[in-house]
């Protein structure tokens, strides 16, 4: 009610002066009917007055109600004028307020989720490496004994290499922040690569060609690009012929990753990119997570290298470009 | 079997004595674990016994080289890590499950030599503590102990050659790479993957044939000094060393 009346406290006195000029007006012009034109006049005069100092005091909530919201930002109004604009304003700031309490409670629980998975993970570590501590010390009498540590130390990569693979996704939530963009020589980050899937190359007796050159420089940042790289090697070795080989080359700024096994049905290559989607051959085999080419596409996407997956003939390529990131 | 290879240095008095080694881990099986691997070369092992009083145990024990874990009761390995270079340039080695590099820039920035994550190969973990020792102590004070005798043949990595019978055959680098694990696993299986991962190269890798190629050639040259060992194929598992008619 307060709000209402001081908010047409401007209409009510221009229509309070209106009468009590009449009586005024109509004397001074002696007579109405002769004069009606410069009546029409005044009052319009006064009327058009009104309407812009309305315009002038209210311009702001007219513009900003029609205005779509882009940023936080363009929800405050700043120095509002007219009462409406001021009730409308403080509002507004209520509404932010609310939404930023909610935001930050949010936050505060994602935080904090993140911060029990990575501990979570730093705590499954440490059976993990007793397990494989005690497979290492233990001196193997029969080979059939021999072949049981062997399972279970596949097992334990097999662990080590998803938790991995969890604390890698948990970081990419602020991935941009995080870049740094460094001239790599493409070569020694394949090599070392290829150097810490090392266990994993020999346990399925896969044999790694490289024809890269010290001279393939390409701009990136190298941590994430090394984790894309062994994401991908990995896949390339997981789905390889056993006893087969992977070629890894670089031609026309193109890093190509190459092996030999199955054919990726056409309906499913556009797909293993989703999370979680695994296809048949993954679910079939159980290996797969349907993390890995998620984060690939997600962290080679930031970098902005464009990526295809090729698979014929059982020759599955993955090609990274690189020609936007090379040495000018 | 028992390990011939012994890391010993030369104490002031002149005599042979043991390195000793300070184990800050909470985790009782890895501690444990690793003790038990480094006994087996001759290390003398201490782990550490209550987590307030490091410092205390580090003055009492005055160790050659210390192991520290990261996330611990009371105080972190950063902490201890911090103090333990107040007082001495023992050497420390991380070990910790955290893998960010950031978490290796900080324990490097507070003392730390170097940085291992779990979980971790214990070829690795020995290899680092032996290099460590070995910047920071000079050789070791036994390097005779490093030749392996089995049967009629003897391993000398020192010159790199096989010998039997008086006849001896120079190794190339990969044989020798081979040998010495076979020897070394002596009368046990080696599995193929121990063998490839052994002479793995970290610029060229490993190819297909160079396994049994090199396997084949060791073996003549085996049968070329008399000796009477001979290297046994396991079908779909790996190489075993054998003495003949055995």
């Amino acid at each position: 009610m307060k709000l209402f009346f001081r908010d047409h406290l401007s209409i009510i006195i221009l229509y309070g002066i209106s009468f009590l000029l009449l009586p005024w007006i109509i004397h001074a012009l002696d007579d109405l009917s002769s004069n009606y034109n410069y009546f029409i006049f005044l009052v319009s005069f006064l009327f058009i007055i009104w309407l812009l100092g309305r315009y002038y005091r209210r311009r702001k909530l007219y513009t900003h109600l029609q205005k779509d919201a882009q940023t936080q930002d363009d929800l405050y109004l700043f120095e509002p004028r007219s009462p409406i604009e001021q009730a409308y304003s403080s509002k507004l700031s209520q509404m932010k307020y609310l939404l930023l309490t909610q935001q930050q409670r949010l936050e505060e629980q994602a935080q904090e989720k993140q911060l029990v998975l990575s501990h979570f993970v730093h705590q499954m570590k440490t059976p993990l490496s007793v397990i494989q501590l005690v497979i290492q010390t233990t001196s193997n009498k029969t080979s059939g004994e021999l072949q049981q540590w062997q399972t279970i130390s596949k097992e334990c990569d097999k662990l080590t290499f998803t938790l991995n693979q969890l604390l890698t996704y948990e970081r990419t939530s602020n991935l941009v922040a995080d870049l740094k963009i460094e001239p790599i020589v493409l070569k020694r980050l394949v090599q070392e690569v290829v150097n810490d899937l090392k266990d994993y190359f020999i346990a399925r007796e896969i044999f790694p060609k490289m024809t890269l050159t010290e001279d393939q420089i390409i701009y990136s940042d190298r941590k994430w690009l090394k984790i894309v790289l062994y994401q991908i090697v990995n896949n390339a070795i997981k789905y390889s012929e056993i006893a087969g080989t992977i070629h890894i080359q670089y031609d026309s700024s193109t890093l190509q990753i190459i092996n030999h096994g199955e054919t990726i049905p056409d309906s499913e290559i556009s797909r293993v990119f989703d999370l979680f989607y695994t296809g048949i051959k993954g679910r079939t085999s159980g290996e797969a997570t349907g993390i890995g080419l998620y984060l690939a596409k997600k962290i080679l996407t930031t970098l902005e290298h464009p990526f295809t997956l090729q698979s014929f003939d059982h020759v599955t390529t993955f090609s990274i470009n690189f020609s936007n990131s090379r040495k000018k | 079997m028992e390990i011939r290879v012994h890391y010993k240095y030369r104490n002031k008095e002149g005599s042979i004595d043991m390195y000793k080694i300070y184990i800050i881990e909470d985790d009782a099986n890895i501690a444990s674990l690793i003790v038990e691997h480094l006994s087996k070369y001759q290390f003398e092992c201490h782990i550490v016994q209550q987590f307030q009083h490091v410092i205390e145990e580090f003055n009492a024990i005055q160790p050659h080289l210390v192991i520290m874990d990261i996330n611990l009761p009371t105080f972190d390995g950063y902490f201890w890590s911090r103090k333990i270079r107040q007082l001495s340039t023992c050497p420390i080695i991380i070990v910790s499950a955290r893998v960010n590099d950031i978490d290796q820039v900080y324990g490097i920035e507070n003392g730390a030599d170097d940085f291992i994550t779990k979980p971790f190969s214990l070829d690795v973990f020995m290899a680092k503590v032996n290099g460590l020792l070995r910047r920071t102590y000079g050789e070791y004070a036994s390097a005779e102990t490093t030749t392996i005798t089995i049967a009629n043949t003897t391993l000398n990595p020192d010159i790199v050659r096989l010998q039997a019978e008086g006849n001896e055959s120079l190794l190339t680098l990969k044989e020798m790479q081979l040998s010495k694990v076979l020897f070394e696993a002596y009368p046990n299986v080696v599995p193929r993957q121990k063998l490839l991962s052994a002479i793995w190269d970290d610029e060229t890798f490993v190819e297909e044939n160079t396994l049994s190629v090199n396997i084949g050639r060791l073996r003549r040259k085996m049968e070329a000094i008399h000796s009477k060992l001979e290297i046994k194929t396991i079908r779909g598992l790996g190489y075993q060393l054998v003495e003949e008619g055995k």
